[in-house]
């Protein structure tokens, strides 16, 4: 079939103040009509960049079509006037964005935008627009479409904008539909959602899509077909599933085996990419993987491999693909580790069952068993944090129930998983726990005595025992600080040591979280996302704590840095004996953390488990809307479990259960008492009138 | 003063958005328009040459400034007198040279005392908060509500002429500005993570403050001075200009073109030249601060 | 919306009396003594000062004073000029029309000027336009209106003899003193707005934008113009602010009549009584003008006229 869109050895130049950059070289692929291609990289993979080529958006940016051609049907794009390209624009080919709150004009009413790229390619009588710009937003989902239509995108969630920017890139009925990262922004349960959509849209419309992501999974959902790109070249390309079950690139294999898959052995290394991905303007001679490759050779760093064909519509960039080492490693994927695959195969061979986990198989992993419940470290009792609104002049005041009467207990040695969507109050809990701030009501008990920021001198001595990790590495140094100095600062705060004993002992810690103990006085700038979230758990660490709280601490890194930075803290925690709490939104990896995991929503814990358990049967239908909204667990699961629309606002919670204006299951008990949270089963605790 | 607030907003708002890239700043900027480091490589000498004169006059005037050469009075601009003369025969380029010190010693104490006490109130407000916040920012308010150069007028019509008074009255209606942007720097970088962090592994309150909060929050303060500085001279000179300056024998640049304006048709070098010091030394101060705001504020970089 | 409008101008209100506060303390508390400023204490006696004290009220506590203060300006009580002992509220009232004038023609060049250069600088970036742009926001806010002002008389009327260089008769004086004072917040607002502009214009919905196919002209001045002016409205009422205080020196320069004019003559002349009434009588344009300017955003930013409603 002669493709929609046909991109031929496309190279993009970036121009930069140190002077011109190539983002993408020498990129082939093409979309059929109605077809899915994902365009599958990790940051500085020229993912984005790619994709705004083709609506030329690039010549606005800084960047320019260097080399190659982008042809749209009979139409090559890359060299049409800017006035024809405009016609193009909006019409033939649409575009939806990553952050679907910054995308949209603040100051313009949706209705307005919408109507208004209607009109930059059609003549129509406004009253006629309008109504048809209702219509679109009832088609994408969204209830009460007249009055969308009349608010401003402020006024609206970011699931339903995404929603509301889908319409507008409908209302020019386009051939294809390019969407860069549309979900990364929103929460898992709206992800599942937004996805369907896009998924039923496709079919029902007959159009491309072009969809630009960093997740597998979410590829693996979607794809017809993927396309890898690493480093601004295509590593591999080839139908989804195909690939997904037997990659053929160094670079997609240890992509795939970085994803804590579902049934990967929690405690168990994930196999992690080393180092991290390079810059535009220090990319790697020869090969641009090379340096990470564990099958690395000499002809790797010296010259480029070309994309071959191997037949079936797959192609690889890659000179070793066919040595033995590196089929075993593709081979040992096998459709196994990886949901994705899974999800993939499955939409092929329908019969096909999800392969058992393979528990047994591996050898040499730690016990299973949750640790034995000692005396808790630390206690929450009934905790509460509330935080004032405005208010005043005549408005009522108002107040978010961040954390709503949570009691939870934390043994010594265990490592608590507390995961929830955004909104859930999980980050103010951990924070709560370790007393960062007040709390509106309830009790913190440490060691079985009370900790509060109130006894000043106490709260100080228990910083030594309680760490933290944050979320963003960067944010969280002092850019004018020394690595050295910032990872001395809790022991210039907790210890005695003399200026040479603490070089020492941060030389030692550099070792130990993997980095070169000489780099001590270089500044945080000149290292990458991994390392410096490798710096911030040398300063955790420092003092030798108990309790380490990790606060998404890995959601903000590449896919392939998450894994090493996992891998380390597992690591660590097991060689220090630390206790911990891991908070993320992202379960897998969770999952493979955790021993015991707690699920939040809206303020309230509503179910602890152990981790295996939750995974395998969980008790609150909350939590198993969660698991099935992950992208890749396969649509047919979804669909007979998903949760309808958008998580309340935590300003004023729902009566009753929270969770029962989106449950499947909610009867009137569930809108009119609030459940209990009680025990079912050792170690299991629900808080549902109709556990599953 | 004249657009204090405003450079104080968006000088705050650019630096709590900036991206974190601090530190890695080359000096590769390009426009289009020849390099801006030319630009502020001249700004920057056209400053020292000043300081020099300001400094120095003795070495760089020709002429005394007291020099009154009946012989030569009202004489245009020629090889002798750079600047021409004035209607007592004094060197009006000797002249300007010898005002230079009283004009910039007002620019530069008036923003000196300015800075420590905006940036003073700014610190305390932004970083105990509260009641302390609210009393501190109504006050700041109230010396809004008069314009900057009328602020200053009325303070300095208050006290009476002369230099410290001058100074005294710049120097309080430039208050407000630099209190507005060390306030608001202030309260962002509380909220970095880096502070939290700080906070979190146990470090006391005035530690965070001293070793995190103030080093960060300083530089907008500075480029704001920078560019205040401008203003500074401006206002001086136009308080001069109206008869609120130093009553000296060698008069500053505001009261020389003052004294120049009864000349003006007859001898248009005695008013042209004061000017052309003032503008030419403000134009400076204002490159130089542009040129180091775009280097503070990453975000800015490379817009010229 | 109402409730926004009548939460501004209670706003106002206090800020009114704030600045009373202000020229009270700023002529009052300050060490300078207004009597010794009115009299020469060399040629005058003691009781002579004593009585003068007396009539003035200073020997009164703090806050009996400051009552009476507001008392006798909220009746319309300036007092009287200590030159001319003319009551000093008429003597101002009849110079206002003139320096409003001034002000509101030196306002419209600098926004006209201001705001067009500015979206046009930063919409063709690195132009000729820029060019003009970055050099006019430079010298705007670096010339003294006094210098810039003698300048355009040394070109228009010495030189040139197009335009008169003084008076205030008639709209060709008023040429000139515009174009000087309008020059300064020229300067100003060319800089914020193209700032401003420039960051709009990186903003992602802009990207959305061209993504829909619009043009050029509807991206730039439909959407990102409106953007940028939020920011910039608030910069552009101070200017105005600046602009009226601005004519004391314009206007002695000029030789024109005028609320400014009085000032620096009062200043000249000592004249207590007049100049604080003037700074006072400004201080309240200068709410007015900010009033009027934030009222003005519930025209550019519908999300202020939505939460009003």
């Amino acid at each position: 079939m002669k493709p929609l869109l046909d991109v031929q050895e496309l190279t993009i130049d970036v121009h930069t103040p140190r002077g011109t950059l190539t983002a993408v070289s020498d990129i082939s692929f093409s979309i059929a009509p109605g077809e899915t291609v994902c365009l599958v990289g990790e940051s500085g993979s020229g993912k984005t960049i790619a994709s705004k080529a083709i609506m030329r958006l690039t010549d606005y940016e800084n960047g320019r079509i260097a080399g190659g051609s982008i042809t749209l049907g009979e139409t090559a794009l890359q060299s049409l006037p800017a006035s024809v390209m405009r016609g193009i624009r909006g019409k033939r080919i649409a575009m939806i964005f990553q952050e679907p709150m910054a995308a949209f004009d603040p100051v313009f009413t949706i209705g307005h935008q919408i109507a208004e790229t209607m009109r930059a390619h059609r003549h129509g009588r406004g009253a006629k627009l309008w109504k048809e710009g209702a219509e679109l937003l009832r088609r994408v989902g969204i209830p009460d479409p007249e009055l969308r239509m009349k608010q401003y995108p402020g006024e609206l969630s970011g699931g339903m904008l995404q929603r509301a920017m889908i319409a507008m890139a409908l209302s020019g009925e386009p051939e294809l539909l390019i969407a860069d990262e549309p979900t990364t922004a929103l929460d898992v349960t709206i992800q599942a959602q937004i996805l369907d959509l896009l998924n039923e849209l496709k079919d029902s419309l007959g159009m491309s899509i072009l969809l630009i992501t960093h997740d597998l999974g979410v590829a693996a959902e979607m794809a017809d077909r993927i396309v890898v790109l690493y480093a601004g070249k295509i590593a591999e390309q080839g139908p989804a599933s195909e690939l997904l079950r037997s990659p053929r690139h160094p670079y997609t294999i240890g992509l795939l085996n970085s994803i804590a898959a579902l049934d990967s052995r929690p405690g168990e290394p994930l196999r992690a990419i080393e180092g991290s991905p390079p810059g535009l303007s220090d990319m790697p001679s020869g090969c641009r993987f090379h340096p990470r490759c564990a099958f690395a050779t000499d002809r790797c760093r010296e010259s480029v491999p070309p994309l071959e064909e191997l037949g079936g519509g797959r192609l690889a960039a890659c000179w070793n693909r066919g040595e033995p080492a590196v089929l075993a490693a593709a081979g040992s994927i096998g459709g196994r580790r990886v949901p994705a695959a899974q999800a993939a195969a499955g939409r092929d061979t329908p019969a096909e069952q999800p392969p058992k986990p393979r528990l047994a198989a591996l050898p040499g992993a730690p016990l299973e068993a949750a640790p034995a419940l000692t005396s808790p470290l630390l206690e929450a009792r009934d905790l509460v944090k509330h935080y004032p609104l405005g208010g005043g002049w005549g408005r009522p005041k108002r107040k978010v129930h961040a954390v709503d009467g949570v009691s939870l207990s934390i043994a010594e040695g265990e490592t608590f998983g507390l995961v929830g969507e955004s909104g859930s109050g999980k980050s103010t809990l951990g924070r709560l726990l370790l007393q960062l701030e007040p709390q509106t009501s309830g009790q913190v008990l440490y060691r079985g005595e009370e900790l509060s920021l109130k006894d000043k001198a106490r709260w100080r001595a228990s910083r030594r025992d309680l760490q933290i990790i944050h979320q963003d590495p960067y944010g969280t140094v002092d850019p004018r600080w020394s690595i050295g100095d910032i990872i001395a600062e809790p022991l210039g705060v907790h210890t005695e040591l003399s200026p040479s004993a603490r070089r020492a002992k941060v030389g030692e810690l550099l070792e130990q979280v993997g980095l070169s103990a000489s780099w001590q006085n270089r500044y945080p700038h000149e290292f990458s996302g991994g390392q410096r979230q490798r710096i911030g758990i040398a300063r955790a660490i420092a003092v030798n704590p108990r309790f380490i709280l990790a606060d998404e601490a890995v959601s903000a890194l590449d896919v392939s840095v998450q894994a090493q930075i996992v891998n380390l803290l597992q690591d660590l925690q097991g060689r220090l004996g630390l206790t911990s709490v891991f908070i993320a939104h992202g379960l897998q990896v969770v999952r493979h953390i955790s021993t015991r995991i707690g699920v939040m929503y809206l303020g309230k814990l509503v179910e602890i488990a152990p981790g295996e358990e939750l995974f395998r049967s969980p008790a609150h239908p909350y939590t198993r809307a969660l698991i099935s909204s992950i992208p890749g667990s396969g649509a047919g699961v979804r669909e007979s479990f998903s949760v309808r629309g958008e998580i309340p606002s935590p300003t004023s919670p729902p009566s009753g259960c929270r969770f029962h204006t989106r449950c499947p299951l909610a009867t009137d008990l569930c809108r009119k008492q609030e459940p209990a949270f009680s025990e079912i089963g050792a170690a299991r605790a629900v808080a549902c009138h109709y556990p599953l | 003063m004249k657009n204090s607030a405003a450079i104080a907003k968006s000088v705050a708002e650019r630096s709590a958005a900036a991206p974190r890239r601090e530190g890695r700043r080359k000096a590769g900027r390009r426009f289009r328009f020849g390099a801006a480091e030319l630009l502020t490589g001249l700004a920057v000498l056209t400053v020292v040459f000043l300081a020099a004169c300001a400094l120095f006059p003795r070495l760089i005037a020709p002429f005394s400034p007291t020099d009154m050469n009946t012989a030569a009075i009202l004489q245009a601009p020629s090889s002798i007198h750079f600047f021409g003369t004035d209607y007592f025969g004094r060197d009006v380029f000797s002249l300007v040279v010898y005002g230079t010190r009283d004009s910039l010693l007002i620019g530069v104490s008036a923003v000196a005392v300015g800075v420590l006490i905006g940036g003073t109130i700014g610190a305390l407000s932004g970083y105990i908060g509260g009641r302390t916040d609210t009393v501190l920012m109504r006050l700041i308010d109230v010396l809004l509500t008069v314009p900057g150069i009328l602020l200053a007028l009325a303070i300095a019509a208050a006290l009476g002429p002369g230099l410290r008074n001058i100074v005294l009255a710049i120097a309080v209606s430039s208050v407000p500005g630099y209190a507005r942007v060390m306030r608001g720097q202030i309260m962002t970088i509380r909220k970095r993570g880096y502070v939290f962090a700080s906070r979190a592994l146990g470090a006391r309150p005035s530690a965070v403050l001293l070793k995190h909060v103030l080093p960060n929050s300083l530089a907008p303060l500075l480029v704001m001075a920078t560019l205040g500085l401008g203003t500074s001279i401006l206002a001086g000179a136009g308080l001069s200009f109206l008869g609120l300056g130093v009553i000296k024998e060698i008069p500053d640049w505001g009261a020389l073109l003052s004294q120049g304006r009864g000349y003006l048709t007859v001898a248009w070098w005695i008013c042209t030249f004061p000017g052309l010091a003032i503008t030419l030394f403000v134009l400076s101060v204002n490159v130089i601060g542009d040129h180091w705001r775009d280097a503070v504020d990453p975000k800015r970089k490379g817009r010229g | 919306m109402l409730q926004a409008i009548s939460s501004r101008v209670i706003s106002s209100l206090l800020v009114i009396v704030g600045s009373l506060t202000l020229v009270f303390c700023i002529f009052y508390l300050l060490p300078g003594d207004p009597v010794l400023s009115m009299v020469d204490p060399t040629s005058v006696s003691p009781e002579v000062i004593e009585n003068l004290r007396h009539q003035l009220g200073l020997d009164r506590p703090f806050h009996e004073r400051l009552l009476a203060y507001f008392g006798d300006m909220l009746t319309g009580d300036f007092g009287r000029s200590i030159v001319g002992s003319e009551p000093v509220l008429p003597k101002i009232l009849a110079q206002v029309p003139a320096t409003l004038l001034l002000t509101a023609a030196s306002a419209l060049i600098a926004v006209a000027v201001g705001v067009s250069l500015g979206v046009l600088s930063a919409v063709r970036k690195g132009g000729i336009i820029d060019f003009v742009a970055r050099v006019v926001g430079l010298f705007g806010i670096s010339m003294p209106t006094f210098w810039s002002g003698i300048l355009l008389i040394l070109i228009f009327s010495v030189q040139l003899r197009l335009l008169p260089a003084m008076g205030s008769d008639g709209f060709a004086t008023l040429i000139l003193p515009a174009v000087a004072l309008g020059f300064v917040g020229a300067g100003s607002i060319v800089r914020m707005v193209r700032g401003s502009m420039l960051d709009v214009l990186n903003e992602p919905f802009v990207t959305t934008l061209r993504a829909k196919g619009l043009r050029e002209g509807s991206v730039n001045y439909k959407h990102a113009l409106r953007s940028a002016l939020i920011p910039a409205v608030t910069l552009i009422g101070m200017q105005i602010g600046d602009m009226l205080a601005g004519t004391v020196i314009i206007e002695t320069v000029f030789s024109r009549q005028g609320v400014g004019r009085i000032l620096a003559d009062a200043i000249m002349a000592k004249d207590l009584p007049v100049v604080q009434g003037i700074v006072f009588f400004t201080a309240i344009l200068y709410v007015g003008i900010n009033l009027l300017v934030d009222l003005s955003y519930a025209a550019i930013d519908p999300r202020v006229r939505r939460k009003g409603a």
